[in-house]
Protein backbone atom coordinates (compact mmCIF):
# COMPACT_ATOMS: atom_id res chain seq x y z
CA UNK A 1 0.00 0.00 0.00
CA UNK A 2 2.54 2.78 0.88
CA UNK A 3 4.59 1.67 -2.56
CA UNK A 4 2.03 2.77 -4.04
CA UNK A 5 1.83 5.91 -2.27
CA UNK A 6 5.10 6.52 -2.84
CA UNK A 7 4.52 5.58 -6.65
CA UNK A 8 2.19 8.19 -7.13
CA UNK A 9 4.12 10.63 -5.21
CA UNK A 10 7.13 10.16 -7.20
CA UNK A 11 5.33 10.07 -10.73
CA UNK A 12 3.13 13.46 -9.99
CA UNK A 13 6.21 15.03 -8.57
CA UNK A 14 7.85 14.36 -12.13
CA UNK A 15 5.29 14.86 -14.55
CA UNK A 16 4.62 18.33 -12.83
CA UNK A 17 8.84 19.23 -12.48
CA UNK A 18 9.13 18.22 -16.80
CA UNK A 19 5.63 19.75 -17.54
CA UNK A 20 7.12 23.47 -16.06
CA UNK A 21 10.34 22.55 -17.41
CA UNK A 22 8.65 21.87 -20.85
CA UNK A 23 6.48 25.13 -20.28
CA UNK A 24 9.49 27.35 -19.66
CA UNK A 25 12.08 25.80 -22.23
CA UNK A 26 9.33 25.49 -25.45
CA UNK A 27 12.22 26.18 -27.73
CA UNK A 28 13.48 22.82 -26.37
CA UNK A 29 10.41 21.11 -26.72
CA UNK A 30 10.03 21.98 -30.38
CA UNK A 31 14.10 20.56 -31.32
CA UNK A 32 12.39 17.66 -29.93
CA UNK A 33 9.88 17.47 -32.63
CA UNK A 34 12.11 18.29 -34.94
CA UNK A 35 15.00 15.63 -34.26
CA UNK A 36 13.14 12.58 -35.76
CA UNK A 37 12.66 14.32 -38.89
CA UNK A 38 16.76 15.57 -39.15
CA UNK A 39 17.76 12.22 -38.62
CA UNK A 40 15.63 10.58 -41.06
CA UNK A 41 16.70 13.32 -43.33
CA UNK A 42 20.35 12.54 -42.21
CA UNK A 43 19.57 8.79 -43.13
CA UNK A 44 17.89 9.66 -46.75
CA UNK A 45 20.36 11.65 -47.68
CA UNK A 46 22.81 9.46 -46.68
CA UNK A 47 21.78 6.63 -48.68
CA UNK A 48 20.09 8.36 -51.86
CA UNK A 49 23.56 10.13 -52.44
CA UNK A 50 25.00 6.87 -52.94
CA UNK A 51 22.30 4.14 -53.53
CA UNK A 52 18.54 3.95 -53.96
CA UNK A 53 15.12 3.78 -51.92
CA UNK A 54 14.04 0.68 -54.09
CA UNK A 55 17.56 -1.28 -52.69
CA UNK A 56 16.82 -0.43 -49.19
CA UNK A 57 13.23 -1.40 -49.63
CA UNK A 58 14.23 -4.54 -50.60
CA UNK A 59 16.89 -5.22 -48.52
CA UNK A 60 15.64 -4.18 -45.77
CA UNK A 61 12.02 -6.16 -46.85
CA UNK A 62 9.23 -3.15 -45.76
CA UNK A 63 6.91 -2.00 -48.05
CA UNK A 64 6.93 1.82 -47.72
CA UNK A 65 10.94 2.62 -47.13
CA UNK A 66 10.34 6.28 -46.63
CA UNK A 67 7.18 5.72 -44.12
CA UNK A 68 9.70 3.38 -42.17
CA UNK A 69 12.33 5.31 -42.13
CA UNK A 70 10.17 7.92 -40.73
CA UNK A 71 8.66 5.92 -37.88
CA UNK A 72 12.47 4.11 -37.28
CA UNK A 73 13.66 7.53 -36.96
CA UNK A 74 11.33 8.31 -34.49
CA UNK A 75 12.14 4.72 -32.60
CA UNK A 76 15.65 5.35 -32.65
CA UNK A 77 15.49 9.23 -30.95
CA UNK A 78 12.80 7.88 -28.48
CA UNK A 79 15.27 5.10 -27.68
CA UNK A 80 18.65 7.14 -27.39
CA UNK A 81 15.86 9.86 -25.21
CA UNK A 82 15.07 6.92 -22.87
CA UNK A 83 18.60 5.31 -22.33
CA UNK A 84 20.50 8.33 -21.90
CA UNK A 85 17.91 10.42 -19.78
CA UNK A 86 17.65 7.47 -17.42
CA UNK A 87 21.36 6.65 -17.53
CA UNK A 88 21.87 10.70 -17.21
CA UNK A 89 19.78 11.32 -14.05
CA UNK A 90 21.73 9.85 -11.37
CA UNK A 91 24.82 11.39 -12.75
CA UNK A 92 23.02 15.09 -12.80
CA UNK A 93 21.95 14.53 -8.93
CA UNK A 94 25.59 13.52 -8.43
CA UNK A 95 26.95 16.66 -10.03
CA UNK A 96 24.41 18.21 -8.71
CA UNK A 97 25.05 17.52 -4.63
CA UNK A 98 21.26 16.27 -4.14
CA UNK A 99 21.52 12.67 -3.59
CA UNK A 100 22.41 12.83 0.10
CA UNK A 101 19.03 14.84 0.11
CA UNK A 102 17.05 11.83 -2.16
CA UNK A 103 18.65 9.13 -0.50
CA UNK A 104 17.22 10.57 3.23
CA UNK A 105 13.95 11.17 1.71
CA UNK A 106 11.20 8.45 2.79
CA UNK A 107 11.11 7.11 -0.79
CA UNK A 108 14.88 6.42 -1.42
CA UNK A 109 16.90 6.89 -4.46
CA UNK A 110 15.93 3.39 -5.41
CA UNK A 111 12.22 4.53 -6.10
CA UNK A 112 13.30 7.77 -7.14
CA UNK A 113 15.29 6.30 -9.95
CA UNK A 114 12.94 3.64 -11.16
CA UNK A 115 9.52 5.33 -10.90
CA UNK A 116 10.90 9.00 -11.45
CA UNK A 117 12.03 8.16 -15.18
CA UNK A 118 8.41 6.99 -15.90
CA UNK A 119 7.19 10.37 -16.65
CA UNK A 120 9.46 12.10 -18.25
CA UNK A 121 10.66 8.89 -21.06
CA UNK A 122 6.93 8.53 -21.42
CA UNK A 123 6.61 12.21 -22.44
CA UNK A 124 9.68 12.14 -24.58
CA UNK A 125 9.20 9.23 -26.32
CA UNK A 126 5.08 10.64 -27.24
CA UNK A 127 6.63 13.90 -28.13
CA UNK A 128 9.16 12.02 -30.88
CA UNK A 129 6.42 9.91 -31.76
CA UNK A 130 3.27 11.82 -32.31
CA UNK A 131 6.31 14.24 -33.88
CA UNK A 132 6.10 11.80 -36.95
CA UNK A 133 2.45 11.45 -36.99
CA UNK A 134 1.73 13.82 -39.53
CA UNK A 135 3.60 12.21 -42.55
CA UNK A 136 2.70 8.47 -41.54
CA UNK A 137 -1.14 10.73 -41.93
CA UNK A 138 -0.07 12.27 -45.26
CA UNK A 139 1.35 8.58 -46.44
CA UNK A 140 -1.28 6.34 -45.05
CA UNK A 141 -4.19 8.63 -43.96
CA UNK A 142 -5.79 7.62 -40.66
CA UNK A 143 -3.94 4.15 -41.11
CA UNK A 144 -1.18 5.79 -40.87
CA UNK A 145 -2.03 7.24 -37.54
CA UNK A 146 -3.30 4.09 -35.79
CA UNK A 147 0.08 3.09 -37.01
CA UNK A 148 1.92 5.17 -34.94
CA UNK A 149 0.27 5.24 -32.05
CA UNK A 150 0.76 1.22 -31.86
CA UNK A 151 4.61 2.03 -32.24
CA UNK A 152 4.07 4.69 -29.73
CA UNK A 153 2.32 1.60 -27.12
CA UNK A 154 5.19 -0.62 -28.26
CA UNK A 155 7.69 1.82 -27.13
CA UNK A 156 5.97 1.92 -23.89
CA UNK A 157 6.20 -1.24 -23.19
CA UNK A 158 9.91 -1.42 -24.40
CA UNK A 159 10.43 1.88 -22.19
CA UNK A 160 9.99 -0.68 -18.76
CA UNK A 161 12.65 -2.97 -19.71
CA UNK A 162 15.29 -0.19 -21.30
CA UNK A 163 14.61 2.15 -17.62
CA UNK A 164 16.04 -1.02 -15.84
CA UNK A 165 19.35 -1.86 -18.24
CA UNK A 166 19.92 1.78 -18.22
CA UNK A 167 19.04 2.70 -14.45
CA UNK A 168 22.01 -0.27 -13.40
CA UNK A 169 24.26 1.11 -15.80
CA UNK A 170 24.16 4.71 -14.57
CA UNK A 171 24.05 3.73 -11.29
CA UNK A 172 27.54 2.37 -11.65
CA UNK A 173 28.56 5.98 -11.91
CA UNK A 174 27.71 6.44 -8.21
CA UNK A 175 30.68 3.55 -7.42
CA UNK A 176 33.14 4.32 -9.66
CA UNK A 177 35.07 7.42 -9.43
CA UNK A 178 33.79 8.07 -13.26
CA UNK A 179 31.65 10.12 -14.98
CA UNK A 180 29.04 8.53 -17.32
CA UNK A 181 31.10 6.02 -19.04
CA UNK A 182 27.53 3.86 -20.48
CA UNK A 183 26.60 6.32 -22.87
CA UNK A 184 27.68 3.65 -25.36
CA UNK A 185 24.98 1.96 -24.35
CA UNK A 186 21.92 3.37 -26.34
CA UNK A 187 24.24 3.41 -29.89
CA UNK A 188 24.94 -0.18 -29.23
CA UNK A 189 21.23 -0.87 -28.83
CA UNK A 190 20.48 0.86 -32.13
CA UNK A 191 23.16 -0.77 -33.67
CA UNK A 192 22.26 -4.67 -32.71
CA UNK A 193 18.58 -3.60 -33.12
CA UNK A 194 18.98 -2.86 -37.39
CA UNK A 195 17.27 0.29 -37.26
CA UNK A 196 18.49 1.31 -40.79
CA UNK A 197 19.67 -2.01 -42.12
CA UNK A 198 18.70 -5.65 -41.79
CA UNK A 199 20.03 -7.69 -38.92
CA UNK A 200 22.00 -10.08 -41.42
CA UNK A 201 24.28 -7.18 -42.04
CA UNK A 202 25.41 -7.71 -38.31
CA UNK A 203 28.24 -10.43 -37.39
CA UNK A 204 26.70 -13.90 -35.40
CA UNK A 205 28.04 -12.89 -31.95
CA UNK A 206 25.82 -9.11 -32.66
CA UNK A 207 22.67 -11.21 -34.38
CA UNK A 208 22.36 -13.35 -31.07
CA UNK A 209 22.94 -9.85 -28.67
CA UNK A 210 19.89 -8.26 -30.85
CA UNK A 211 17.68 -10.83 -29.11
CA UNK A 212 17.52 -9.74 -25.82
CA UNK A 213 17.65 -5.47 -26.72
CA UNK A 214 14.15 -4.52 -26.57
CA UNK A 215 14.40 -2.03 -28.93
CA UNK A 216 14.84 -4.65 -31.87
CA UNK A 217 11.53 -5.71 -31.09
CA UNK A 218 9.97 -1.89 -31.27
CA UNK A 219 11.91 -1.90 -35.13
CA UNK A 220 10.58 -5.11 -36.07
CA UNK A 221 7.14 -3.90 -35.16
CA UNK A 222 7.69 -0.65 -37.27
CA UNK A 223 9.26 -3.13 -40.24
CA UNK A 224 5.81 -5.17 -40.05
CA UNK A 225 3.72 -1.69 -39.66
CA UNK A 226 5.64 -0.60 -43.38
CA UNK A 227 3.65 -2.50 -45.39
CA UNK A 228 0.57 -0.62 -47.39
CA UNK A 229 -2.99 -1.33 -45.57
CA UNK A 230 -3.90 -3.73 -42.87
CA UNK A 231 -0.18 -5.78 -41.12
CA UNK A 232 -0.61 -9.19 -39.89
CA UNK A 233 -1.59 -8.34 -36.41
CA UNK A 234 -0.81 -11.81 -34.63
CA UNK A 235 2.89 -10.92 -35.24
CA UNK A 236 2.50 -7.34 -33.18
CA UNK A 237 0.68 -9.26 -30.28
CA UNK A 238 3.45 -11.90 -30.11
CA UNK A 239 6.02 -8.69 -29.70
CA UNK A 240 4.37 -6.85 -27.30
CA UNK A 241 4.17 -10.27 -25.14
CA UNK A 242 7.76 -10.34 -25.68
CA UNK A 243 8.29 -6.76 -24.15
CA UNK A 244 6.31 -7.18 -21.36
CA UNK A 245 8.48 -10.65 -20.62
CA UNK A 246 11.28 -8.61 -21.00
CA UNK A 247 9.29 -5.53 -18.68
CA UNK A 248 9.92 -8.32 -15.81
CA UNK A 249 12.57 -10.41 -16.39
CA UNK A 250 15.20 -6.78 -16.27
CA UNK A 251 13.19 -4.68 -13.47
CA UNK A 252 13.60 -8.05 -11.59
CA UNK A 253 17.40 -7.82 -11.71
CA UNK A 254 17.43 -3.89 -11.86
CA UNK A 255 15.12 -3.17 -8.35
CA UNK A 256 17.94 -5.07 -6.35
CA UNK A 257 20.59 -4.25 -8.01
CA UNK A 258 19.76 -0.86 -7.71
CA UNK A 259 19.31 -1.26 -3.83
CA UNK A 260 22.31 -3.15 -3.55
CA UNK A 261 24.13 0.37 -4.97
CA UNK A 262 22.12 2.67 -2.75
CA UNK A 263 23.38 0.19 -0.20
CA UNK A 264 27.02 0.61 -1.01
CA UNK A 265 26.82 4.09 -1.77
CA UNK A 266 25.20 4.78 1.75
CA UNK A 267 28.17 3.01 3.23
CA UNK A 268 30.82 4.20 1.09
CA UNK A 269 30.05 7.58 -0.13
CA UNK A 270 29.93 8.92 -3.68
CA UNK A 271 32.34 8.76 -5.51
CA UNK A 272 33.56 11.48 -7.31
CA UNK B 1 52.95 38.78 -14.62
CA UNK B 2 52.86 40.12 -18.09
CA UNK B 3 49.54 39.87 -20.09
CA UNK B 4 50.83 36.90 -22.24
CA UNK B 5 52.62 35.36 -19.63
CA UNK B 6 49.11 35.08 -17.26
CA UNK B 7 47.24 33.60 -20.75
CA UNK B 8 50.14 31.11 -21.27
CA UNK B 9 49.72 29.69 -17.75
CA UNK B 10 45.71 29.96 -18.41
CA UNK B 11 46.28 28.23 -21.39
CA UNK B 12 48.69 25.26 -20.14
CA UNK B 13 46.21 25.15 -16.84
CA UNK B 14 43.61 24.64 -19.05
CA UNK B 15 45.26 21.59 -21.21
CA UNK B 16 46.65 19.88 -18.12
CA UNK B 17 42.93 19.75 -16.54
CA UNK B 18 41.80 18.05 -19.92
CA UNK B 19 44.59 15.65 -20.06
CA UNK B 20 43.83 14.95 -16.61
CA UNK B 21 40.82 14.14 -16.60
CA UNK B 22 41.14 11.85 -20.07
CA UNK B 23 43.56 9.87 -17.34
CA UNK B 24 41.27 9.77 -14.45
CA UNK B 25 38.45 9.06 -16.49
CA UNK B 26 39.40 6.19 -18.24
CA UNK B 27 36.43 4.37 -18.55
CA UNK B 28 34.69 7.26 -19.94
CA UNK B 29 37.45 7.98 -22.06
CA UNK B 30 37.23 4.05 -23.38
CA UNK B 31 33.16 4.79 -23.39
CA UNK B 32 33.80 7.81 -26.10
CA UNK B 33 36.26 5.74 -27.82
CA UNK B 34 33.49 2.45 -28.06
CA UNK B 35 30.33 5.19 -28.63
CA UNK B 36 31.97 7.01 -31.61
CA UNK B 37 32.98 3.44 -33.47
CA UNK B 38 29.41 2.11 -32.78
CA UNK B 39 28.03 5.22 -34.66
CA UNK B 40 30.87 4.60 -37.41
CA UNK B 41 29.75 1.12 -38.12
CA UNK B 42 25.50 1.93 -37.65
CA UNK B 43 25.81 4.81 -40.14
CA UNK B 44 28.14 2.89 -42.99
CA UNK B 45 25.37 0.19 -42.56
CA UNK B 46 22.89 2.34 -42.83
CA UNK B 47 24.52 3.35 -46.11
CA UNK B 48 25.21 0.08 -47.31
CA UNK B 49 20.89 -0.87 -47.15
CA UNK B 50 20.60 1.47 -49.88
CA UNK B 51 23.51 0.55 -52.59
CA UNK B 52 23.14 -2.32 -54.81
CA UNK B 53 24.51 -5.87 -53.70
CA UNK B 54 28.31 -6.03 -55.53
CA UNK B 55 28.98 -2.90 -55.27
CA UNK B 56 29.98 -2.65 -51.78
CA UNK B 57 33.70 -2.44 -52.04
CA UNK B 58 33.54 0.61 -54.14
CA UNK B 59 30.58 2.51 -51.88
CA UNK B 60 32.52 1.72 -49.13
CA UNK B 61 35.41 3.95 -49.42
CA UNK B 62 33.15 6.68 -50.49
CA UNK B 63 30.78 5.84 -47.50
CA UNK B 64 33.44 5.38 -44.79
CA UNK B 65 35.38 8.59 -44.97
CA UNK B 66 32.19 10.75 -45.46
CA UNK B 67 31.03 9.30 -42.27
CA UNK B 68 34.32 9.54 -40.43
CA UNK B 69 34.98 13.47 -41.56
CA UNK B 70 31.45 13.63 -40.48
CA UNK B 71 32.17 12.05 -37.20
CA UNK B 72 34.94 14.53 -36.50
CA UNK B 73 32.92 17.34 -37.12
CA UNK B 74 29.74 16.12 -35.49
CA UNK B 75 32.22 14.37 -32.34
CA UNK B 76 33.87 17.90 -31.81
CA UNK B 77 30.90 20.14 -31.04
CA UNK B 78 29.01 17.64 -29.42
CA UNK B 79 32.19 17.28 -27.18
CA UNK B 80 32.42 20.62 -26.41
CA UNK B 81 29.11 22.20 -26.21
CA UNK B 82 28.10 19.00 -24.69
CA UNK B 83 30.45 19.86 -21.67
CA UNK B 84 28.14 23.03 -20.67
CA UNK B 85 25.94 21.09 -18.98
CA UNK B 86 28.76 19.73 -16.56
CA UNK B 87 30.35 23.19 -16.11
CA UNK B 88 26.92 24.49 -14.97
CA UNK B 89 26.21 21.82 -13.04
CA UNK B 90 29.77 22.07 -11.06
CA UNK B 91 29.31 25.89 -10.52
CA UNK B 92 32.63 26.68 -12.21
CA UNK B 93 31.45 28.81 -14.89
CA UNK B 94 31.06 31.81 -12.58
CA UNK B 95 34.69 30.38 -10.73
CA UNK B 96 36.75 30.72 -13.97
CA UNK B 97 35.38 34.64 -14.71
CA UNK B 98 36.19 35.33 -11.19
CA UNK B 99 39.61 34.06 -11.76
CA UNK B 100 39.54 36.26 -15.24
CA UNK B 101 39.65 33.06 -16.89
CA UNK B 102 37.43 32.53 -20.23
CA UNK B 103 34.99 29.98 -19.38
CA UNK B 104 34.33 29.29 -22.89
CA UNK B 105 38.00 28.54 -23.27
CA UNK B 106 37.74 26.33 -20.55
CA UNK B 107 35.03 24.75 -22.31
CA UNK B 108 36.62 24.63 -25.60
CA UNK B 109 39.11 22.77 -24.34
CA UNK B 110 37.33 19.87 -24.54
CA UNK B 111 38.65 19.65 -28.10
CA UNK B 112 41.84 18.30 -26.72
CA UNK B 113 39.60 14.99 -25.39
CA UNK B 114 37.93 14.97 -29.22
CA UNK B 115 40.92 15.23 -31.07
CA UNK B 116 42.40 12.02 -28.75
CA UNK B 117 39.11 9.83 -29.06
CA UNK B 118 39.12 10.53 -33.34
CA UNK B 119 42.59 9.76 -33.65
CA UNK B 120 42.08 6.59 -31.70
CA UNK B 121 38.97 5.42 -32.98
CA UNK B 122 39.73 6.19 -36.49
CA UNK B 123 42.55 4.18 -37.31
CA UNK B 124 40.78 0.88 -35.34
CA UNK B 125 37.44 1.15 -37.12
CA UNK B 126 39.29 1.72 -40.27
CA UNK B 127 41.22 -1.49 -40.08
CA UNK B 128 38.21 -3.18 -38.71
CA UNK B 129 36.63 -2.37 -41.77
CA UNK B 130 38.99 -3.22 -44.14
CA UNK B 131 39.54 -6.77 -43.21
CA UNK B 132 34.87 -6.90 -43.17
CA UNK B 133 34.48 -5.31 -46.53
CA UNK B 134 37.58 -5.65 -47.98
CA UNK B 135 37.11 -2.49 -49.24
CA UNK B 136 40.34 -0.40 -49.85
CA UNK B 137 39.66 2.11 -47.01
CA UNK B 138 43.27 2.00 -45.37
CA UNK B 139 45.12 3.13 -48.24
CA UNK B 140 45.78 6.72 -48.17
CA UNK B 141 47.34 8.96 -50.95
CA UNK B 142 49.06 11.71 -49.25
CA UNK B 143 48.83 11.27 -45.20
CA UNK B 144 49.85 15.15 -45.11
CA UNK B 145 46.99 16.29 -46.80
CA UNK B 146 44.58 14.37 -45.40
CA UNK B 147 45.67 15.60 -41.57
CA UNK B 148 45.71 19.08 -42.94
CA UNK B 149 42.25 19.14 -44.09
CA UNK B 150 40.72 16.95 -40.78
CA UNK B 151 42.83 20.19 -38.71
CA UNK B 152 41.00 22.24 -40.35
CA UNK B 153 37.48 20.98 -40.32
CA UNK B 154 38.15 20.71 -36.44
CA UNK B 155 39.50 23.80 -36.44
CA UNK B 156 36.02 25.28 -37.78
CA UNK B 157 34.13 22.50 -35.56
CA UNK B 158 35.52 23.73 -32.59
CA UNK B 159 34.83 27.57 -33.58
CA UNK B 160 31.18 27.13 -34.59
CA UNK B 161 30.87 25.17 -31.10
CA UNK B 162 32.33 27.89 -29.26
CA UNK B 163 29.63 29.73 -30.85
CA UNK B 164 27.07 27.64 -29.84
CA UNK B 165 28.45 27.75 -26.34
CA UNK B 166 27.18 30.93 -25.97
CA UNK B 167 23.90 30.63 -27.95
CA UNK B 168 22.98 28.23 -25.07
CA UNK B 169 23.77 30.31 -22.41
CA UNK B 170 21.81 33.04 -23.52
CA UNK B 171 18.70 30.22 -24.95
CA UNK B 172 19.03 28.06 -22.29
CA UNK B 173 18.37 25.15 -24.91
CA UNK B 174 21.38 22.13 -24.33
CA UNK B 175 23.61 23.87 -27.05
CA UNK B 176 23.65 20.06 -28.86
CA UNK B 177 19.82 20.81 -29.87
CA UNK B 178 21.25 24.18 -31.41
CA UNK B 179 23.21 21.79 -33.71
CA UNK B 180 20.72 21.37 -36.33
CA UNK B 181 22.60 21.77 -39.36
CA UNK B 182 24.77 18.86 -38.44
CA UNK B 183 22.92 16.26 -39.93
CA UNK B 184 22.74 18.39 -43.59
CA UNK B 185 26.67 19.60 -43.26
CA UNK B 186 27.01 15.57 -44.89
CA UNK B 187 25.75 16.82 -48.18
CA UNK B 188 25.55 20.29 -48.21
CA UNK B 189 29.01 20.82 -46.55
CA UNK B 190 30.42 18.58 -48.74
CA UNK B 191 31.47 16.11 -46.31
CA UNK B 192 30.17 13.08 -48.16
CA UNK B 193 30.02 14.14 -51.48
CA UNK B 194 32.80 16.19 -53.39
CA UNK B 195 31.63 19.55 -55.09
CA UNK B 196 32.24 18.55 -58.37
CA UNK B 197 30.10 15.51 -58.13
CA UNK B 198 27.32 17.41 -56.46
CA UNK B 199 24.06 19.51 -58.41
CA UNK B 200 24.41 22.81 -59.24
CA UNK B 201 21.70 24.29 -56.76
CA UNK B 202 23.69 22.57 -53.68
CA UNK B 203 27.01 23.49 -55.00
CA UNK B 204 26.10 27.19 -54.93
CA UNK B 205 25.16 26.22 -51.05
CA UNK B 206 28.10 24.29 -50.18
CA UNK B 207 30.49 26.97 -51.91
CA UNK B 208 30.18 28.98 -48.49
CA UNK B 209 29.99 26.82 -46.28
CA UNK B 210 33.56 25.84 -44.58
CA UNK B 211 33.64 22.48 -43.99
CA UNK B 212 33.75 22.03 -48.08
CA UNK B 213 36.73 23.52 -48.25
CA UNK B 214 38.35 21.34 -45.81
CA UNK B 215 36.95 18.09 -47.11
CA UNK B 216 38.48 18.93 -50.59
CA UNK B 217 41.48 18.78 -48.80
CA UNK B 218 41.46 15.75 -46.85
CA UNK B 219 39.80 13.89 -49.94
CA UNK B 220 42.65 14.91 -51.85
CA UNK B 221 45.06 13.51 -49.29
CA UNK B 222 42.37 10.04 -48.99
CA UNK B 223 41.37 9.60 -52.36
CA UNK B 224 43.61 11.86 -54.57
CA UNK B 225 40.13 13.54 -55.58
CA UNK B 226 41.42 16.78 -56.98
CA UNK B 227 39.63 19.57 -55.65
CA UNK B 228 36.65 21.78 -57.61
CA UNK B 229 38.94 24.72 -57.51
CA UNK B 230 42.16 22.94 -57.70
CA UNK B 231 44.59 22.59 -54.40
CA UNK B 232 45.94 26.06 -53.78
CA UNK B 233 42.57 27.76 -54.23
CA UNK B 234 40.94 25.43 -51.91
CA UNK B 235 43.62 26.15 -49.41
CA UNK B 236 43.39 29.86 -49.56
CA UNK B 237 40.14 30.16 -49.50
CA UNK B 238 39.90 27.53 -46.02
CA UNK B 239 42.21 29.96 -44.62
CA UNK B 240 40.13 33.33 -45.39
CA UNK B 241 37.37 31.67 -43.88
CA UNK B 242 39.34 30.09 -41.07
CA UNK B 243 39.84 33.95 -39.91
CA UNK B 244 36.75 35.50 -40.61
CA UNK B 245 34.89 32.72 -38.42
CA UNK B 246 37.84 32.96 -35.87
CA UNK B 247 37.12 36.64 -35.65
CA UNK B 248 33.30 35.94 -35.60
CA UNK B 249 33.63 34.01 -32.41
CA UNK B 250 36.02 35.83 -30.69
CA UNK B 251 33.50 38.54 -31.43
CA UNK B 252 30.40 36.52 -29.87
CA UNK B 253 32.25 35.20 -26.96
CA UNK B 254 33.51 38.82 -25.33
CA UNK B 255 29.68 39.88 -25.92
CA UNK B 256 28.48 36.79 -24.38
CA UNK B 257 30.97 37.31 -21.37
CA UNK B 258 30.39 40.85 -20.94
CA UNK B 259 26.14 39.83 -21.28
CA UNK B 260 26.96 37.49 -17.99
CA UNK B 261 29.11 39.49 -16.71
CA UNK B 262 26.02 41.93 -15.98
CA UNK B 263 22.97 39.12 -16.29
CA UNK B 264 24.83 36.16 -15.44
CA UNK B 265 24.23 33.09 -16.69
CA UNK B 266 21.04 31.52 -17.91
CA UNK B 267 21.52 27.82 -18.29
CA UNK B 268 19.30 26.50 -16.22
CA UNK B 269 17.41 23.70 -15.31
CA UNK B 270 18.00 20.35 -17.53
CA UNK B 271 20.95 21.91 -19.62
Amino acid sequence: MRELEYIKMIVKAEFYAYVCWLKNNKLFAFMTLAWPYLMAAFILGLGTALGSLSVFASKVGVGDPIFYIVLASGVLVSSINVVDYSAWTLLDLKWLGVLPYIMASPPGLKRVAMYGLIIPTMISSAISLTAVAPVAVIVEGPVGLVKVLIVLGLVYLATIPLIGIAVIAGSLSLIFKEESFVSFLSPLMLLVSGVYYPITFLPKILQVLSYIVPVTYVVEAAKILSVFGVPPLDKLFWIAGVLVAMSILYNLVAYPGLRSVEKNVRKHGIST
Amino acid sequence: MSGSTASLRKAIAIVWLHLVRLHRYKLGFMNMIITDMIWYILLTLGALAFSPAGSHSVIAVLIFWGIVMWSIMNNTIWLIVGWVRFVLAWRIFEDHILHNTNPIFLISGRIITSTIVTALAVPVIAIAFYFLTGAPIIFIKNIGLMALGITLLIAYAALYSMVLVCLSLRLRIPGVMLDVTNMAMFVIGGLGVPLAWMSPVIRDIAFFIPYTYAAEIARAGIAGIKPYFGLTNTFLISLIYLAVLGTVTGAVIKYSIDYIRKHGVKGVGMM
